[in-house]
């Protein structure tokens, strides 16, 4: 019996549980009680193994013997895992009260991760307070500049048919369109300024008030003037004619007067042409490729004016470069000016408004889900 | 109706009384072995006069009258269960009371498994076999009732007493509900 008992310890101390001791018949009470000490001890080594075991590889979930003192200290690090465990939950479901209590270097460090994911809440909710501030500014913006954009029923008046796509990349637009009755007919244009959103918005204004302007110093009869004297006129508010200016901006744009008493459609360009159907096919006045107002625009540079004489089957269209610029299709190329040009022949004979919806589809679908580089106008009329 | 017929509770925290007056030189603390020292001789002579289960059921019930008058008297029960937790854990410990930890709480069946480290009552005890923290079942049972509404039943599954250095206490739903 003792030499069984000696190798159940011996295997004990190995880590190794031993099967538990039979007592024999004739063992004395002293020998009966040692046997039961012995079994006892097997019996909490046993459990203490698979509880230590399973600590070990992380589970917590194990049962945990009670009674047990071999596991003592084991059960209060469980106690604590779990207790850590729950608390990681919480803070991930975002309650950052929770603190670890004495735990050593460990509640250190969770605290202070706490304090600074607190830290970055405060900062966050800052953030999303002076975002809102910006974008509520922004939307206003937009509402001003909305008013400053053509009346649709002055053009609706004035024009047999027409359409027009103004859709910004930000909440503002850095392009505009502009349109004027006369007493003979009138002046329509497209402005692509330089940048979107507010500081586009802000050339907008410059740009549209500086035409205006304009056309009351030389009148409104010959567009390449008007574009002459908008160059000036542009580099000066910007203070862009001296070589030390700091900006350098500007824009594009295209004009035409239309004069029903003549018959006569006279267009000039910087930087956007003017498309035209007659006879099933798609024409182009390219325009000159000075643009307004920039540091290297030319101030001398005279532009050019182009006549046509006007037919009721035709169509004439303008359009800023963000649509022919637009990134998209299965390659990820731009959308392209032969495309665009393509698409305005398929197009052309359908009513103005189905122009729009076809040309606006076109557009989103060949973007897919790339983001829009920038701002987009197109502007269709019939005269 | 005379004193021994009643079975309404009367305790009110302003019956606790104006410490800061009453102790302007020896303030609020008082040593934990004089803390104990009541609770044990109350037990004992409790056990002595009834038995060691009615001694059991009175302190469970104590524990639970002081846990609701402490969660109404102390803490703010409007707090979401994480908040509320949290503040708790910070009151046990600046009061000395003991190391709150919550190892498991599971809303939706009220389930919940929860240690006190360095408890007030037990810690530091010599081994007696049993657990010995009836007061505190009772404390948390009132706090978790005045706080959810609803009735527990919280049983100290492991205890300094039974060699476990910490107690650990589980609280599940009253069967009956
Ligand atoms: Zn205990």
């Amino acid at each position: 019996m003792i030499g069984e008992i000696r190798d159940a310890l011996d295997r004990l101390l190995h880590g190794e549980v031993p099967s538990p001791i039979v007592p024999a018949a004739g063992d004395d009470d002293d020998m009966a009680q040692l046997c039961r000490v012995t079994n006892s001890l097997i019996e909490a080594f046993a459990d203490a193994h698979d509880f230590v075991t399973a600590l070990g590889q992380g589970n917590l979930d194990v049962h945990v013997p009670p009674r047990n003192l071999l596991i003592s200290p084991y059960k209060q690090l469980h106690s604590n895992l779990r207790h850590l465990t729950w608390q990681t939950q919480q803070v991930a479901k975002g309650d950052l009260s929770q603190r670890v209590d004495f735990l050593g270097e460990f509640s250190e460090a969770f605290n202070s991760m706490i304090d600074s994911l607190k830290e970055k809440k405060r900062a966050e909710h800052a953030l999303k307070e002076a975002n809102s501030k910006i974008m509520a500014s922004m939307r206003y913006a937009r509402t001003i500049q909305l008013s400053f954009l053509p009346d649709t029923e002055e053009m609706g008046a004035e024009l047999g048919d027409f359409f027009f796509i103004w859709n910004p990349k930000d909440i503002v637009s850095g392009d505009l369109f502009f349109f004027r009755s006369l007493n003979d007919g009138f002046l329509i244009s497209v402005m692509d300024c330089t940048g979107h959103g507010v500081p586009g918005g802000m050339m907008t204004m410059i740009a549209g008030s500086s035409l205006s302007r304009v056309l009351q110093d030389v009148g409104h009869d010959d567009p390449a003037l008007v574009l002459h004297e908008l160059n000036n006129l542009m580099r000066r508010s910007l203070n862009q004619q001296s070589p030390e200016a700091k900006s350098n901006d500007g824009l594009d744009l295209g004009l035409c007067r239309v004069d029903q008493a003549k018959g006569l459609l006279t267009f000039a360009g910087a930087g956007i042409r003017l498309y035209y159907s007659l006879h099933g096919e798609i024409h182009e006045m390219k325009g000159d490729k000075q643009s307004i107002g920039y540091r290297s625009s030319d101030p001398e540079y005279r532009f050019t004016n182009h006549s046509i004489r006007l037919d009721p089957s035709m169509r004439f269209y303008m359009n800023t470069d963000g649509i022919t610029d637009q990134i998209g299709g299965p390659k990820g190329l731009s959308f392209g000016r032969r495309a665009f040009t393509r698409l305005l022949r398929e197009i052309h004979e359908e009513p103005m408004s189905r122009q729009k919806s076809i040309l606006e589809q076109e557009i989103a679908e060949y973007r897919g889900k790339e983001v829009q580089l920038d701002d987009m106008t197109v502007v269709g009329f019939v005269v | 109706m005379s004193e021994g017929e009643r079975t309404a509770y009367r305790f009110q925290w302003k019956d606790l009384g104006d410490i800061q007056k009453g102790r302007p030189n020896l303030g609020n603390q008082t040593s934990v072995a004089v803390y104990r020292l009541m609770q044990y001789t109350m037990r004992d002579v409790l056990a002595a006069k009834y038995s060691a289960e009615e001694a059991k059921i009175v302190l469970i019930l104590a524990g639970k009258l002081a846990g609701t008058e402490f969660c109404k008297n102390m803490l703010d029960t409007n707090l979401e269960f994480g908040k509320f937790i949290a503040s708790l854990q910070e009151k046990l410990k600046t009061l000395g009371v003991g190391i709150l930890r919550i190892e498991k709480a599971d809303i939706d069946t009220m389930e919940f498994v929860l240690t006190v480290s360095e408890d007030l009552d037990c810690s530091g005890l010599p081994m007696k076999g049993e657990t010995v923290c009836e007061y505190d079942e009772g404390f948390i049972e009132g706090i978790l009732e005045t706080y959810t509404n609803k009735q527990f039943v919280v049983k100290e599954i492991d205890c300094w007493a039974t060699g476990d250095r910490t107690c650990r206490f589980s609280a599940r739903l009253k069967e009956s509900q």
